[in-house]
């Protein structure tokens, strides 16, 4: 009997409390989420996972020296999945929307006012002036981009940042709708856009080397980030290195996105996460992801005052570097107004744009308040 | 409705709360040998901006401790509560010059995408020279694949024009004809859907 209860102390049955079966119980809700809802499966179950993972007490977890789990969390604290992952996207994302209507890339710009908002309303609510930059990241709705950023300012809040702003991409389908409904009127919504022209490959092939170039002398804080981002779309449009390209957008992508989801899942150990701080968070990230759209539909309705072809508003939403996520809410809120409007390829323009403008968004914070 | 249930849960799960900065402040051990960047992390002030305030009097240096830069704990409590007064404004100049950077960043990008369009190789049409490149066995054969695919053009229209011609409706009396026309079956699956049985 002794034997039984000695052995007893040993399971993590016996160090858990409530704060640990609420964390599990998020966790098998992200995985729900991911599987029943399909709201981005593939981060949502690795985060879910690991936040499960990381919440069985008396298991060598991410916060003990030298444990598997703290060796694969290394890639979160030192910053250095997140440039991976941006090579994968350069090397998954197809600029040509861009670059066939360039001045849309100006709602994916005004689309990272809501990072600057959500930096003002986080030191405002009692967070230092760094804590608040890293928390101002989520409103680019950049998963990868939240945590370099917050890795580099505060790696202590790394955990729920990176939680609030997975989150938040994956019910971009939740969020968007009523934003956009409510900023645009029926004769916006239905607002046909001419189709975009056809890009030659030596457009493809150029944009990465001078978009690198323009952007990084502006924002070098953000040199990891772009230049990954532009080094991947390189690889992919050169033509001539589809094996690494393949790589990059295949293989690379998803080892790193099972070790980023995972590991920022079982970072977040009730006793480290269950906090006031991780509350308010979530709360401004929702703010921060509300505003983003906001400002990217109604720059896009400021735009249509000067322009002769009109845009429609609604892909200003998707100036948020949801990718492609946004893209779709727009083009399956347009379909319900207009069975033949086909936005998606309009709205991935200011999509990717974004991408690009918070990556200099976070180069500029990086700059400011980095050491 | 789905909007108002995300709005009031930002109105109402906004908790208010006090600047913690100046506990943090109070927290921090000044009379201890501490750099510039110890002193950042303790109060959450930018070292750039501690750096900024500072180094009107002392050497610039941020990794040599407070001490040794001669500069005593008073001077750094001044320069705390110093960026404590202009912190709204230093918020402020982030914010301006982050979204100038941004949209900088980007417009310039777009102006470079632009200018892009006159990258493309013009596209110029080409005459070639018959005389240089076709000879005469290939300008045989091209007329003799030419000859050939028009005759065949030709039959098939030919053929479809004689199959118009010779296929007319006859008025015919079906209840008569079903039993001596070869395709009787076939009248009589195609208008009543059902094969007659015993009439055969």
């Amino acid at each position: 009997m002794k034997d039984f209860i000695e052995f007893f102390g040993t399971t993590a049955i016996a160090s858990m409390d409530w704060r640990y079966l609420i964390m599990v119980v998020i966790g098998l809700f992200f995985i729900t989420l991911g599987i029943v809802k399909k709201y981005e499966p593939l981060l949502l179950i690795p985060i879910g996972f690991g936040i499960v993972l990381g919440n069985i007490p008396a298991t060598l977890g991410v916060y003990h020296d030298n444990s598997v789990m703290n060796i694969l969390h290394f890639g979160v604290r030192s910053g250095l999945y997140p440039p991976l992952v941006f090579l994968g996207i350069g090397a998954m994302t197809d600029f040509s929307t861009l670059i066939s209507n360039p001045k849309l890339a100006l709602l994916g710009a005004a689309a990272q006012f809501g990072i600057f908002a959500t930096f003002v309303g986080s030191s405002l609510m009692g967070f230092t002036i760094i804590e608040a930059g890293a928390i101002g990241i989520i409103g680019s709705a950049d998963g990868p981009t939240s945590i370099f950023l917050s890795s580099r300012l505060a790696p202590h809040l790394v955990g729920p940042i990176a939680i609030a702003a997975y989150s938040y991409m994956a019910l971009v389908p939740l969020i968007q709708p009523p934003i956009i409904k409510l900023l645009t009127n029926s004769k916006e919504r239905v607002i046909r856009m001419k189709p975009p022209r056809e890009i030659s490959s030596r457009e493809k092939i150029l944009f990465p080397i001078i978009g690198f170039l323009v952007t990084v002398l502006i924002a070098p804080g953000a040199s990891v980030l772009l230049g990954m981002l532009f080094f991947g779309n390189l690889l992919k449009e050169s033509g001539v290195t589809k094996r690494l390209a393949n790589s990059a957008s295949n293989a690379l992508i998803d080892i790193v996105t099972i070790l980023l989801g995972l590991s920022v899942g079982a970072s977040t150990q009730a006793d480290v996460f269950l906090k006031l701080e991780s509350v308010k968070i979530f709360v401004l990230g929702a703010l921060s992801f509300c505003i983003a759209t906001a400002t990217g539909i109604l720059f896009a309705k400021l735009m249509n005052l000067f322009l002769k072809e009109k845009i429609n508003p609604m892909i200003g939403a998707s100036g948020v570097s949801a990718v492609p996520d946004s893209a779709r809410v727009v083009q399956h809120v347009g379909h319900q107004y207009d069975k033949d409007n086909f936005l998606l390829m309009h709205a991935m323009a200011p999509n990717v744009a974004g991408v690009i403008g918070s990556a200099v968004a976070a180069g500029v914070l990086l700059g400011f308040l980095g050491r | 409705m789905r909007f108002i249930w995300i709005f009031s849960i930002l109105i109402f799960g906004i908790v208010s709360t006090t600047s913690t900065q100046g506990q943090e402040v109070g927290d921090a051990d000044l009379t201890e040998p501490i750099t510039i960047l110890d002193l950042s992390d303790k109060t959450g002030i930018p070292s750039k901006k501690l750096f900024e305030i500072l180094k009107d009097n002392f050497l610039p240096d941020i990794k040599n401790n407070l001490t040794s830069l001669e500069i005593p704990p008073e001077m750094a409590i001044r320069a705390i509560e110093e960026f404590e007064r202009v912190k709204l404004s230093y918020i402020g100049e982030i914010v301006l010059v982050g979204m100038f950077t941004v949209f900088t960043g980007l417009m310039l990008t777009a102006v470079f995408i632009n200018l892009l369009a006159h990258a493309n190789p013009s596209v110029k049409s080409v005459q070639p020279d018959l005389k240089e490149t076709l000879s005469t066995d290939t300008v045989a054969a091209i007329t003799a694949a030419l000859f050939f695919h028009q005759n065949q053009r030709d039959s098939e229209d030919r053929e479809g024009e004689e199959l118009g011609l010779t296929w007319h409706r006859n008025a015919s009396i079906l209840w008569k004809s079903n039993r001596t026309m070869p395709n009787g079956e076939f009248f009589s699956l195609r208008y009543t859907g059902r094969r007659e049985r015993g009439r055969r």
